[in-house]
């Protein structure tokens, strides 16, 4: 089995599934790790060749160059092979390739890339946001997947006249808007002060869920199935 | 009254409505925006999805509705929201993404007229004052004037007027004051406004349509007459949605039935046949005979098949999109993917599983490539023990089943 390492960014990451697509490689991986049984190769990673790429694949389908990006965003385990197994298909059959529903490889790519495009649309609507001192809204969040790119645009449209704050705690990101501005950041040491009128609004709206139960139709077992216990630590209502 | 009791007064009145849709509408402002899919963005302990901040404007009422927890004769805790307090709530909600919007009903103050007066004065002030350009959902009271239903239309993405009761006669009995035609007026008086706004593309003119809401279980009438309703609403009054909402028993009255708990299962099966009238393409007479209520035991597409089982089995890949939906364990999804992947190669029975369709409901109404998978013989009453078991064994979707019309009721399909 031949195997890949590339240095775990976008463009390596593009770099290694074109080496591995046209020379015929088994697998990709981002970790150095003791191999026993693999003939690895080391990827210098080259952001020229990588847009090259991502052109070739444009022009396979959009739908492709799409997929390839979601399946890099859901960081799942060994989700460059799900994307290797994938392309293979899209590059064999074209647009075509996105029927072939019953093949593991683009079944499998499919449902992860769902997985990624669900998580971002419930963040659409888990995100809280809290007021700062001198009016900046900030929200903390953990996603599973790397979905700050998949909210920036839904965000901006909705509150771009405001100065807001997303940030992903797990990767020390953060989606950073002013008025006119908006970009995705590395940050870290997140100092935060609230509003003077933060905590009394908190307060209203903690009421207000859990006044609107109907106490006679009680179903907690939904209710955790919409909103699971791994994200409940970030949205006000659940703290 | 301080703020924090007046939001906890009115949100305890307006809890039972059941719509919650935030979906139907695409708008952009300074302020704030609109999603066509709707967003949930909580959902409370009772399984429903919260996507609006839903009060009333008072539970202040003249009238005396028999099952309403704001009636007259009742000695509850009584308030009235001033418009800056609804505008400033909402904004700070808002901007907070706790919500996606506005949905504002009311008790009747005074009269109709005066109420919505009060409450489109509430709803300007947010929309010109605050500039929100976020989710309004106006509830229309029954009765009010043709040219405060239109104020309201400008204002709101959606709008609804509740019938709550299915028939005349439940309405004189439980609700005196209202009658049949002070709810069917603003009702059609607002579905010809949507269509002639249609044609003309002039404005935002309630773009999410209207809804409205049927009590199930507070009077007699059966599951054939809401469901036919329903049907006649949603093709001659161009309705988005009816929302069936299981009859709690809130008060203490001889008019009313001696329930302990709201049927819920009756108005899961009605939210179940109601999807098949709209996205199943299934006419109201196959689901439903005269006079009669749905069967409890098998969701209707379920019932309907074991009914008409010598349209049975069909073939997985040759059947059209029409006949695969009308498969029992066949839903839209999962048609739209049989079509896609049967274009590309002829299906096996473990494809089912990479397409990730569950066949544990659909085997028996299907072939594959000419094999029946299901039982041997053909037998009506073994099926009907067989579908059952699973039922019993939890095997079934009723979870998923749940959680489609939960999603539905935010129009995420």
């Amino acid at each position: 089995m031949k195997k890949i390492i590339y240095d775990g960014s976008y463009f390596g990451y593009l770099n290694a599934l074109e080496k591995a697509l046209k020379e015929n490689f088994g697998e990709i991986s981002s970790k150095e790790e003791e191999e026993l049984f693999a003939e690895c190769f080391n990827l210098e990673t080259d952001a020229k060749k990588a847009g090259a790429f991502a052109n070739e694949i444009r022009k396979l389908s959009a739908e492709a160059f799409k997929k390839t990006q979601l399946l890099y965003l859901s960081e799942t385990p060994c989700f460059e092979n799900t994307a290797l197994g994938y392309l293979k298909n899209a590059y064999k059959y074209g647009p075509a390739a996105e029927n072939n529903l019953a093949d593991k490889g683009v079944s499998r790519a499919d449902k992860l890339c769902k997985k990624v495009l669900y998580e971002s649309h419930r963040f659409k609507g888990f995100i809280r946001f809290s007021e700062l001192e001198g009016g900046i809204m900030f929200a903390k969040i953990a996603p599973e997947h790397n979905i700050l790119p998949l909210l920036k645009s839904h965000f901006r449209t909705r509150f771009g006249r405001l100065n807001f704050v997303i940030y992903d705690e797990k990767r020390n990101r953060a989606i950073i808007n002013r008025p006119g501005h908006c970009e995705i950041m590395e940050i870290s040491d997140v100092k935060l002060r609230f509003s003077e009128n933060e905590k009394r609004t908190r307060e209203l709206w903690k009421n207000f869920f859990k006044t609107i139960e109907i106490k006679e139709r009680k179903k907690p077992k939904l209710q955790k199935s919409f909103v699971p216990l791994k994200y409940r630590r970030n949205i006000t209502e659940f703290e | 009254m301080d703020i924090f009791e007046k939001l906890e007064t009115l949100a305890n009145s307006a809890k039972y409505d059941a719509s919650c849709a935030s979906s139907g509408s695409e708008r952009k402002s300074p302020f704030g925006s609109a999603h066509i899919s709707g967003i949930c963005h909580s959902w409370s302990g009772d399984g429903r999805c919260v996507s609006l901040l839903k009060i009333l404007l008072t539970n202040h009422c003249e009238y005396d509705c028999a099952y309403c927890i704001n009636r007259k004769s009742n000695d509850i805790k009584r308030a009235i929201f001033t418009d800056d307090e609804i505008a400033r709530l909402t904004v700070e909600f808002y901007k907070r993404n706790y919500i996606e919007g506005l949905f504002l009903s009311s008790a009747v103050i005074k009269n109709p007229d005066f109420t919505m007066e009060l409450m489109i004065k509430a709803v300007r002030k947010l929309r010109l004052e605050y500039h929100f350009g976020g989710y309004v959902h106006f509830k229309i009271i029954p009765g009010s004037d043709s040219r405060l239903v239109n104020e309201a239309m400008r204002l709101a993405d959606r709008i609804s007027v509740n019938i709550e009761l299915p028939d005349h006669k439940s309405l004189e009995k439980l609700c005196p004051e209202k009658d049949k035609y002070s709810i069917l007026k603003p009702m059609k008086y607002a579905s010809d406004k949507i269509l002639e706004n249609k044609k003309n593309r002039r404005e935002k003119f309630a773009p999410a349509g209207q809804s409205t809401q049927l009590i199930v279980g507070a009077d007699d009438n059966t599951d054939s007459k809401i469901l036919n309703l329903a049907d006649h609403l949603y093709r001659n009054m161009f309705l988005k949605r009816v929302y069936y909402s299981g009859f709690v028993r809130v008060n203490e009255d001889s008019r009313l039935p001696m329930v302990k708990e709201p049927p819920l299962l009756r108005e899961h099966r009605l939210y179940q046949a109601d999807w098949l009238l709209r996205f199943y393409q299934f006419k109201v007479d196959e689901i439903i005979g005269a006079d009669s209520n749905l069967d409890l035991r098998f969701d209707p597409k379920t019932a309907w098949a074991l009914k008409n089982l010598d349209r049975f089995p069909v073939e997985l890949n040759k059947a059209d999109y029409e006949t695969l939906l009308r498969v029992p364990g066949i839903g839209l999804v999962s048609a739209k993917k049989i079509i896609k992947a049967r274009r590309f190669s002829n299906l096996r029975f473990e494809d089912l599983k990479t397409l990730g369709i569950s066949a544990k409901k659909a085997v028996y109404f299907l072939t594959l490539n000419g094999k029946y998978y299901g039982l041997k013989t053909e037998n009506k009453d073994k099926i009907e023990n067989l579908l059952l078991e699973y039922k019993q064994d939890g095997l079934f979707d009723d979870k998923t089943a749940e959680k489609t019309y939960l999603s539905a009721n935010t129009g995420n399909l």
